[in-house]
């Protein structure tokens, strides 16, 4: 009868290196978790102005499609999105796969929209092209009192991996934000925007499939953007003014939000009824507009509405003589606030309208 | 401000559940007829929607409510500063105006909304199909609340309805909106797909 340890494989490793190969699985996973979380942890660190840049280069450094798919409040729309770099300009393409057909195109600051149904073709220019536009450094420094960055985990989106991150307000004057980032090319895969208190989604913009393996002619990009033969072609174009001509200022900026223009169509002299003044704010991540106009005729009676729209308030002031609108990506109360501070002006400031 | 044109109560009833609050005349009431006729709205809008009718039980409590909030004194609201005559801003004290009992019954009307709309819900509650089946493609507008900020101000969610209030959001998104989302790549196609 054999010796029991004539049945051993001949190759079997010795207790030791046994041991040893066990261990080699556990620590290859932990030595990636580490690595990842390591990552992680150097990335979350970052500064926030940094962070945030970073994420904004990350796009122009890959050509991507995909589907978007966007959340707000109980409406859902979709679009395929196709982005690609010619030159130093981003140039991209949106199919809107929700309502009235329509494909937008951007090349630089220029923007064109087709609505084939109508035979419509429109030209106008965009501002929310970059991360703070209109920003000066300054600001954005101060943007960290506002928000904290940190980082939540690893996911799975898409069919990718990501890593999580937040950014949350230390007010309740903005939302706070999730993001997934791509863990291979540091594209935003998914973003939510979260109430104050983080606990509830307001609006979530995910791609449910990305292709960053794919070569998009930017070329082909481009000569579509021409107007198609036969469509009516319309050219929405405008012109940075400064409210101080009317007025209007803003002196008071407690709560980090800082003016990054105003505008009017091209050829307007002044605000006027149903074509107001547009104002921006901007405290770095969250913006909003103020548009203001002169009434028609005096209010008789002054009234306060608001809409809300995921994360999207508008607040409307009616009164005296004049119509506030204030729309921004904010809590309500952020809104009021500005509209307050703005009527104050308003009391020591009458607007003196150009003839 | 439009002037109001005198409309039936169960016109204005109809209207009420159009969002049409802002035009409820000051002079007009609910009556015994006018809740019997909400009642019946709910239901045809029930039988409409293929959803089931709300507890009788639950209704009555909507009632309850209502009628509670409508003997009760309004309470003291602060009122936002509002743009005065000749461009001037004037802070408006908590006295009585001349349209509070607009703003009453804005109020009534929100609590009549709130609650018939949670009663729909947990009467649906038991039918996920139903549930699935009464939701819309486009958030209809519906009134949610007087948020104790905004206390003198109707906060309604959904589309504004308003093609006016809608050029300006669009514009909002065109230039100078969400610049959250410009730390998104797809941020401009998220303004592109949500303009109208």
């Amino acid at each position: 009868m054999p010796s029991l340890d004539l049945m051993k494989p001949k190759h079997q490793p010795s207790g030791l290196r046994r041991r040893l190969s066990g261990l080699i699985g556990p620590v290859a996973i932990a030595g990636l978790l580490l690595f990842g979380s390591g990552l992680r942890a150097q990335e979350a660190s970052m500064p926030l102005t940094d962070w945030l840049h970073e994420v904004q280069q990350a796009p122009l450094r890959h050509t991507y499609q995909g589907t978007l798919v966007i959340h707000v409040g109980s409406q859902v729309v979709s679009a395929r999105v196709t982005h690609a770099m010619k030159g130093d300009l981003a140039v991209e393409r949106v199919d809107v796969l929700s309502g009235e057909p329509r494909t937008s195109f951007r090349y630089g600051d220029q923007v064109i929209t087709i609505w084939p149904d109508s035979k419509r073709w429109v030209s106008e220019e965009r501002q929310d092209l970059g991360l703070f536009s209109g920003l000066s450094s300054s600001p954005l420094q101060s943007m960290t009192q506002y928000y904290n960055l940190r980082g939540v985990g690893a996911d799975r989106m898409a069919g990718r991996d990501a890593r999580v991150f937040e950014i949350l307000p230390t007010d309740d004057l903005r939302w706070g934000y999730r993001i997934w980032r791509d863990a291979q090319t540091g594209l935003v895969l998914k973003m939510q925007t979260l109430s104050v208190d983080a606990e509830r989604v307001l609006e979530q913009s995910v791609f449910s499939e990305l292709n960053t393996e794919i070569n998009i002619d930017a070329d082909a990009i481009v000569q579509a953007m021409k107007p198609p033969a036969g469509f009516v072609t319309d050219i929405h174009e405008v012109q940075t003014v400064d409210p101080a001509d009317w007025g209007l200022q803003l002196h008071a900026q407690p709560w980090g939000f800082y003016p990054t223009g105003a505008q009017l169509r091209k050829g307007q002299r002044q605000p006027l009824p149903q074509r107001p003044l547009q104002w921006a704010f901007s405290d770095g991540l969250a913006s909003v507009s103020v548009f203001y106009e002169p009434a028609e005729a005096p209010f008789n009676e002054s009234v306060a509405r608001a809409i809300r729209q995921g994360a999207t308030h508008t607040l409307v002031r009616e009164g005296g003589a004049a119509r506030l609108t204030l729309v921004g990506e904010v809590p309500l109360r952020t809104l009021q606030r500005m509209a307050d501070a703005f009527n104050l002006e308003l009391q020591e400031n009458v607007p003196n309208l150009k003839k | 401000m439009t002037k109001k044109t005198h409309k039936p109560n169960r016109e204005w009833l109809s209207a009420l559940h159009d969002d049409a609050l802002e035009q409820w005349p000051v002079d007009e009431d609910f009556d015994d007829a006018a809740l019997e006729q909400w009642r019946m709205q709910m239901g045809v809008r029930a039988a409409l929607r293929n959803e089931s009718l709300p507890d009788p039980a639950q209704t009555e409590r909507l009632f309850q409510a209502l009628h509670r909030v409508q003997h009760e004194e309004p309470v003291a609201r602060r009122r936002t500063a509002i743009v005065g005559g000749e461009g001037l801003t004037q802070p408006v004290p908590p006295a009585v105006a001349a349209n509070d009992a607009r703003y009453a019954w804005s109020w009534v009307a929100a609590v009549v909304l709130g609650v018939g709309s949670w009663v729909l819900w947990v009467g649906d509650a038991s039918n996920p199909d139903a549930m699935v089946a009464q939701r819309p493609e486009v958030a209809p507008t519906a009134l949610i609340a007087s948020t104790p900020l905004a206390q003198d101000v109707l906060v309604v969610e959904g589309v504004a309805r308003d093609p006016r209030v809608d050029a300006l959001i669009d514009r909002h998104r065109q230039w100078g909106g969400w610049s959250a989302g410009a730390a998104f790549p797809a941020s401009y196609a998220r303004n592109v797909a949500l303009e109208r």
